[in-house]
């Protein structure tokens, strides 16, 4: 056997990748052949010298995690969008477009036809006249659907972005999901603690399903801790489902400020921690949390939990 | 070990049916299964935690978006594991065209790596001065390998993974990985014959 192949065959029984007869046959050669076995005695200095990694913190793994969930939220949302378009033949692409500036132009009928009437309650006219959006609104996205002013007319389309103010009942469908759009989507934290201030309020009787939805999210990944833990107690005003339960686990197991985690057991103590769930997750956290307080804390929860 | 976290065959499948057809909590309990590894593969090949951070991303995002094809062919640590070999494979070229984008990039010699942080963190001041002192020599040996010859070094090396496993993450042969592996330490104990005793 050539003694290249010896050499190729030292970091693989550093690595106790060689079967029985090779690692015989490579020690044989060692015996004999000096240059191999400095070889070797290098690699075992190098090894000592790389070390092991040591093991990643929990803290880097549920940072990762969470910018993996508002990264996933926003491809998700492309995702069904590129999934509605693949379904549609190239010709058909055109005919969809077309539908969907008529189903606006119906939209637009209804909503002046309203206004007009003197009946909802936006107090701001949204378009006064045709013109009103060219005057008052950002243009942006322009096309041009007939650029040819031969016939003395012309046809384009574009994105107006215009401010509206909305007036009316806290229990309105409508409020309630602007509110929780601006709490998911807005990017001043001030605006969120005030939408997730009002869509935890007292008066608010009927919720919609989207605000639920949207305190699961802040909940979950808002960066704010007061939009966080605002989120927490207006949920709470929610019946104790199977959403409400696993959004206060995460909270639980993955949110970085104790205050928040010590909120969560607060809120799924009583009753509510005889939940086969809740309780592994608190038997989990009785021994691993980093904080003292939130260990005793989950233990004596889990052993009122057991006594009843 | 590359099914070690996937826990039941058919649980797992389970959750994949439900993540195909849009169950986003059975997703996120499908990647929790796997994610921890990932992180780790990722920061032992990048050395660095943002960097590993994305390429963590990068590959959760391609298996959400390419979840629906996946049509139980292979395993799905198989799959999984083989998307994670392609980011992190062409993770350098992607950091070379963000760092043109951006003037405001921290040339990677400037910051700290994972083995330098590693080092400042757990030992004495005199001890710290020659660990960091060793680790920017591993750190720099490191990138002169190929991503190929780094990638089969960091799988087995620090990753503790068996060489038939990384060919069957690389979809490639036995033989192959075995000459990633050989180029790779010889490389290294060239470069780190300074800091060798």
């Amino acid at each position: 056997m050539k003694h290249s192949q010896f050499k190729e065959w030292i970091p693989l029984l550093g690595y106790g990748e060689l079967d029985e007869d090779e690692k015989y046959l490579l020690q044989q050669h060692l015996k004999s052949c000096t240059e191999c076995t400095r070889q070797l005695e290098e690699l075992n200095q190098m090894q000592e010298v790389l070390g092991r990694r040591s093991e990643l913190s929990e803290q880097v793994l549920q940072s990762a995690r969470r910018e993996l969930r508002i990264r996933m939220i926003s491809a998700g949302e492309r995702r069904s969008a590129s999934w509605l378009w693949s379904w549609l033949p190239a010709w058909q692409n055109a005919l969809a477009g077309a539908l969907c500036i008529l189903l606006g132009l119906g939209i637009g009928y209804l909503v002046f036809r309203d206004r007009q009437a003197g009946s909802g309650d936006v107090v701001t006219p949204i378009l006064p006249n045709r013109w009103a959006s060219v005057e008052n609104a950002a243009i942006s996205n322009v096309r041009f659907l007939d650029a040819d002013p031969s016939d003395g007319e012309v046809e384009f389309s574009y994105v107006a972005t215009m401010p509206v103010r909305l007036k009316g009942d806290v229990n309105d469908e409508q409020i309630q999901q602007i509110l929780s759009r601006a709490l998911v989507n807005g990017q001043n934290p001030g605006t969120r603690l005030r939408a997730v201030g009002l869509l935890g309020n007292d008066q608010l009787k009927q919720p919609d399903p989207a605000v639920k939805q949207a305190l699961m999210i802040a909940l979950k990944l808002d960066e704010n801790d007061g939009v966080r833990k605002q989120a927490l107690t207006a949920l709470l005003n929610f019946p104790f489902d199977a959403d409400v339960r696993d959004s206060l686990l995460y909270v639980l197991t993955s949110d970085p400020n104790p205050a928040l985690r010590i909120a969560a057991i607060d809120a799924i103590k009583t009753e509510r921690s005889r939940d086969p769930k809740v309780l592994r997750v608190l038997e989990e956290r009785m021994q691993t949390d980093a904080n003292e307080y939130i260990r005793v804390r989950s233990r004596a929860v889990v052993e009122e939990a057991k006594e009843k | 070990m590359l099914s070690d976290q996937s826990g039941t065959h058919e649980e797992e499948r389970e959750l994949i049916l439900l993540a195909q057809r849009g169950d986003r909590r059975a997703f996120e309990d499908l990647v929790y299964r796997y994610d921890r590894k990932v992180l780790a593969i990722a920061a032992s090949y990048t050395n660095n935690l943002d960097d590993a951070k994305d390429v963590y991303q990068e590959v959760f995002l391609r298996v959400f978006k390419a979840l629906p094809k996946f049509r139980f062919d292979s395993r799905f640590s198989t799959w999984l594991y083989r998307i994670v070999v392609n980011v992190c494979l062409t993770h350098q070229a992607r950091r070379k065209s963000r760092e043109a984008d951006s003037l405001d990039y921290i040339e990677d010699d400037e910051s700290q790596s994972l083995l330098e942080k590693q080092a400042s963190d757990e030992r004495s001041s005199h001890e710290k001065a020659y660990d960091g002192e060793v680790a920017r020599h591993i750190a720099m040996a490191m990138k002169t390998l190929s991503p190929q010859q780094r990638l089969v070094f960091t799988l087995r090396h620090y990753e503790g993974y068996k060489l038939r496993e990384i060919a069957a993450m690389m979809n490639c042969a036995e033989g192959t990985v075995k000459k990633y592996l050989f180029t790779a330490t010889e490389r290294l104990r060239d470069n780190l014959k300074p800091v060798l005793a």
